[in-house]
């Protein structure tokens, strides 16, 4: 089925003409496309026929064109007009044989026909003179002229010729005579010299110039059809020629310079600056003619113009090489960045790990916090606290302890405390994550509710240690026999699943059903090292090990954790001596003593 | 570029500059057809989107069948009076869908001045011959239903189809100039060439003559 119309929407619709001839009928139109169809041509004979020398073509065609029609108006004056076409046959006949240029026969012939002589008898004549000026070495129009004066009877001109005929001859013998002599003394002179070296060269200039003429006939009607009109062809041509050798010579350049460098490598550079000037936003085709008239001046003038273009694409390629270098390096700094950041990072997680388990047993730090617990003046107690945020200080990297001691300068020693912290230390101390964190210190006081919000657990904690300070002593000593002390009344209830020891004055530490030997251990004391000493009582765990996992933190007022284990304890720190063991004694049970009379907590955390 | 409604963006050198273009570098070429392709493509996908899978009148009946018929009656199947030679035309959506696409041409003419014509360098077409009838059916002139060839016994039947089917298909509002391209091209038609001329000017007279 052929349907006359698609069912189509057109989106873009271009021009067809109906034909060459249709558009001719309109003179408007028509001017229009001659003058491009004479573009056209100037284009086609710009890429492939004309050469360096057009200029040069031109000038020659119109020269052969003045010396034709001088020729033509010589023979219509002597009403041989309709014989200009065999003149030109003769005269191309005659310039190949024996090859004269027509440059010369021309004229030649012009002379003889002004001189009144027909046009057979000029051809005759001008064939004699070809033979005259071979034979004798004189130009042909020097001879030609000669014999046309002798036609009309002057043969001054033909004696200065110098032929070899006597004055007698040239007085006497009429024209024909004349002739008679010259031809038989000159005859068969042009055609020998046809033959020669010479005239062979001669005949290749003359088909050179043969092609210049046709050449520049050509680039004139191209001039013709491009101006609209012979007269601007002139105007043209000045404008043109100049721009158009130039592109020649650009072109001949090019070829010259493609029997080494290759073609290829002129296309392939072609087409970059060709793609380079659309990048650019330029024409190509009027960049493709900067670059051979840039070419063709640059041979002429000597301009680097082909180097400066190679060098533009070199130094485009340089940057785009250099791009990707910086491109690689930009990446591997970053890669490097990352890794150092990742390394820091790391390296901050472990110092601040350390810090942690450091603050843990840092004497002074366990010591301020045991002077906290006491029942200190308002002054004192705000020096302490100073104290406190001085030491976290040292645990803290310079931002925290700008605040912690700004805040403790300031008074507020509930900010140097730094729950926070503290909460993150609880986290660095083992929690998995800030739920498993939560749920840790709800197990340790069941006060404290899970909640997401962290505002809530530091409100609950800040509340929590706003309460009395307690301490509970353990005491847990190597190889100590402590004698029977009295009961010491226990200030508040022992947690029941712990075996509870007995308090006060006279009471003894080793619990019942303990043996001795229990205690009896070798407990190596490294000076200037805290010693930490591991629980005593089988199966019981000392609060140092929950200490492991509670809050223990810069800022953390030191107080036991909530639901711990209440009986005493007793640090036991010896400092680079080893005292005497009845020494270590008294003074621990003079603490408790104290401790129980004054209601003060305590820990013995130094000797 | 203002665009008018149902106006196609006319190129008169396009040829010429694609030309150009290729010589300038064929791979220039390619994502300019690429290019426009694409620009079109709401077009096509709209129309796309109005094909139907089957064709009921509003009361349900099959209007255009999917599968021709049978015939086993000796009087039907020897009729060459009442029925055209040429295959029955049967109702496919995918072959409907595939019918309407993308082209760079077409037979389609359109006088320009007295000399020339403009034919389209540029279209979507309904190319399915069901398609073009389900497309059109109801919208000829009276000059071109009057050419309508009737083969069936019903003398009624162009008629019959017509109503049948613009009762669940009216030729109307946005459907006015058809069933699917046109009624596509209502819709996104000014957009659609809007993205066409932008792509000409973008990739094609800018590269080639370097106009802005």
């Amino acid at each position: 089925m052929t349907l006359k119309r698609e069912v189509a929407v057109d989106l873009v619709t271009r021009l067809k003409d109906k034909g060459f001839k249709d558009l001719e009928k309109s003179t408007k139109k028509s001017d229009k496309i001659l003058g491009g169809l004479g573009k056209k041509l100037l284009a086609v004979f710009s890429v492939t026929a004309i050469t360096a020398y057009g200029k040069a073509s031109v000038k020659a065609f119109l020269e052969e064109e003045k010396a034709v029609r001088r020729l033509n108006i010589a023979l219509e004056n002597t009403a041989q007009g309709v014989k200009a076409l065999a003149a030109e046959d003769f005269i191309s006949n005659l310039q190949r044989t024996a090859r004269v240029a027509d440059d010369e026969l021309r004229p030649a012939l012009t002379t003889l026909i002004n001189a009144g002589i027909d046009f057979e008898q000029s051809q005759k004549l001008l064939k004699t003179a070809l033979d005259v000026s071979a034979g004798s070495g004189k130009d042909l129009q020097s001879v030609t002229v000669g014999l046309s004066r002798a036609f009309n009877g002057n043969n001054t001109a033909l004696s200065r010729l110098n032929l070899g005929l006597t004055k007698a001859q040239l007085t006497a013998a009429s024209f024909d005579d004349i002739i008679a002599l010259v031809t038989a003394k000159f005859s068969g002179q042009a055609d020998a010299a046809a033959q020669t070296y010479a005239g062979r060269l001669a005949a290749i200039d003359i088909a050179a110039d043969e092609a210049k003429e046709t050449i520049g006939q050509g680039l004139v009607k191209a001039l013709d059809l491009a101006a609209g009109s012979s007269a601007g062809a002139e105007t043209a041509l000045a404008g043109v020629s100049t721009k158009l050798s130039e592109i020649f010579v650009g072109i001949g350049a090019i070829v010259g310079e493609t029997r080494s460098g290759g073609l290829p490598g002129y296309f392939n550079l072609v087409k970059e600056a060709a793609q380079a000037a659309v990048k650019n936003g330029l024409n190509p085709f009027a960049a493709a003619v900067d670059f051979f008239t840039g070419k063709g001046k640059a041979a002429v003038s000597g301009t680097p113009f082909l180097d400066s273009i190679k060098k533009a694409i070199d130094a485009q390629k340089r940057a785009a090489e250099l791009q990707k270098i910086l491109a690689s390096i930009n990446a591997k700094i970053q890669e490097q960045t990352r890794k150092s950041d990742a390394d820091k990072k790391r390296s901050d997680a472990v110092e601040k790990l350390r810090k942690t388990i450091q603050f843990k047993f840092d004497i002074e730090a366990i010591n301020q916090q045991a002077a906290l617990r006491r029942n200190l003046s308002t002054s004192d107690k705000d020096r302490l606290l100073q104290l406190i945020a001085l030491k976290n200080a040292d645990y803290q990297d310079d931002e925290e302890a700008i605040k912690t001691l700004t805040a403790a300068t300031k008074g507020r020693y509930t900010e140097a405390m730094a729950l926070e912290q503290m909460y993150a230390l609880l986290k660095a101390a083992g929690f998995a994550s800030d739920k498993a964190a939560i749920e840790g210190l709800t197990k340790l006081d069941p006060r404290i509710k899970f909640s997401d919000n962290l505002a809530d657990i530091r409100k609950a904690l800040e509340d929590l240690i706003k309460g009395q300070y307690e301490i509970n002593i353990k005491v847990n000593m190597p190889n100590i026999q402590i004698p029977s002390t009295p009961s010491v009344p226990t200030p508040r209830p022992a947690n029941p699943q712990i075996p509870r020891l007995p308090r006060g004055p006279g009471f003894t530490l080793i619990p019942p059903g303990t043996s001795p030997e229990v205690f009896d251990r070798d407990v190596p004391i490294v000076p200037n090292i805290p010693t930490v000493i591991p629980p005593v009582i089988s199966g019981q765990t000392s609060v140092l090990d929950r200490l492991d996992a509670t809050p223990t933190s810069p800022g953390f007022t030191g107080r036991i954790p909530f639901g711990t284990d209440p009986s005493v304890i007793v640090n036991v720190n010896v400092d680079g001596s080893v005292i005497a063991q009845n020494d270590l004694v008294q003074t621990i049970t003079d603490a408790v003593y104290q401790s129980q009379r004054t209601g003060n907590p305590l820990l013995l955390s130094e000797i | 570029m203002a665009m008018e409604r149902g106006k196609s963006v006319l190129v008169e050198d396009f040829d010429a500059l694609v030309k150009d273009l290729k010589k300038l570098d064929p791979q220039l070429r390619k994502d300019f057809d690429k290019a426009l392709k694409i620009a079109a493509k709401p077009l096509v996908d709209k129309a796309r989107s109005f094909v139907p899978s089957e064709i009921r009148s509003k009361s349900g009946r099959v209007i255009i069948r999917t599968i021709a018929p049978t015939y086993t009656s000796p009087s039907w199947v020897n009729d060459e009076i009442h029925r055209d030679k040429r295959k029955r035309w049967v109702w496919s959506e995918g072959e409907v869908r595939r019918g309407i696409k993308v082209t760079k041409i077409t037979k389609n003419k359109v006088p320009v001045g007295y000399n020339k014509v403009a034919t389209a360098a540029l279209a979507v077409v309904n190319r399915s011959a069901i398609g073009s009838i389900f497309e059109l059916a109801g919208k000829g002139k009276s000059a071109s239903q009057a050419r309508t060839i009737r083969k069936s016994r019903n003398p009624k039947a162009r008629e019959d189809f017509v109503s049948a089917l613009a009762s669940n298909y009216p030729v109307a509002g946005e459907s006015a100039a058809g069933r699917l391209v046109y009624r596509a091209e209502a819709i996104a038609g000014l957009s659609v060439r809007e993205a066409v001329a932008k792509v000409i000017d973008e990739r094609l007279k800018k590269f080639v003559r370097g106009q802005s």
